[in-house]
């Protein structure tokens, strides 16, 4: 399970215990804050587009289980409408040791929040909204049309 | 022949629906798919240049043909986290 419409659960993250010769085990959680950019931010709706965006984090854990060295490597988001507090994402690594758990957690959340197609839309206290704005994920646009 | 565009984050409140089904006239390409839903709906061209492309669990480039049927994903600039 990468994208959740339900509330994140770190204990189902923190279950695995197949790794015993990992000694450093990061955890990294993103709540959802009340302000941005100066405005008061009262809620958020994330969205996604799942066939991609469950790939490509599918992907960001194979690939920093073997960039850093950190068998187990897991990240989870949430869709859906968000509280205030609420967490949007958790990402857990273990490795043998302290600095590659936190690297391999450090980039992966990196990489979910400018590669996967996931869309953030802030609901201000105004009554406003709007969508935050991200990270262009084209790869062709040395050919430049449309 | 008959394409269907689906919406995602900003494009969604610009084109004011998921998705939309299009019978484009003389496409090939993504690129030319693009070009006639531009034409048809000019309130999506600007941001259709930062769209990715996706068809089903992958992205596709401007230059990749486009067959009948098709659905095509406009993923627009992504702000996960």
């Amino acid at each position: 399970m990468y994208l959740s419409e339900a509330p994140l659960s770190l204990d189902a993250l923190l279950a695995e215990r197949e790794h015993p010769d990992c000694g450093g085990l990061a955890i990294f959680g993103g709540a959802v804050r009340d302000h941005h950019q100066g405005r008061a931010v009262s809620r958020l709706r994330y969205t996604a587009y799942a066939p991609l965006a469950e790939r490509r984090m599918r992907d960001i854990e194979a690939i920093a289980r073997d960039k850093f060295g950190a068998p187990y490597c897991r990240v989870v988001h949430r869709v859906g409408l968000l509280e205030i507090g609420d967490v949007a994402i958790y990402c857990v690594t273990r490795a043998p040791h302290r600095a590659e758990a936190f690297a391999a957690c450090r980039w992966i959340v990196d990489e979910v929040k400018h590669t996967v197609p996931i869309w953030k839309e802030e609901f201000y206290a105004d009554g406003t909204s709007a969508f935050v704005q991200g990270c262009c994920i084209r790869n062709d646009l040395e050919h430049s049309h449309a | 022949m008959n394409i269907r565009f689906e919406f995602f984050g900003v494009m969604q409140r610009l084109a004011g629906g998921a998705a939309l089904e299009v019978e484009l006239k003389r496409s090939v390409t993504i690129a030319d798919a693009l070009d006639e839903l531009a034409a048809l709906r000019p309130e999506l061209r600007l941001e259709l240049t930062r769209c990715a492309v996706a068809s089903g669990d992958a992205i596709v480039l401007r230059r990749d043909g486009i067959a009948d049927g098709s659905t095509l994903a406009l993923l627009p600039p992504v702000a996960g986290g």
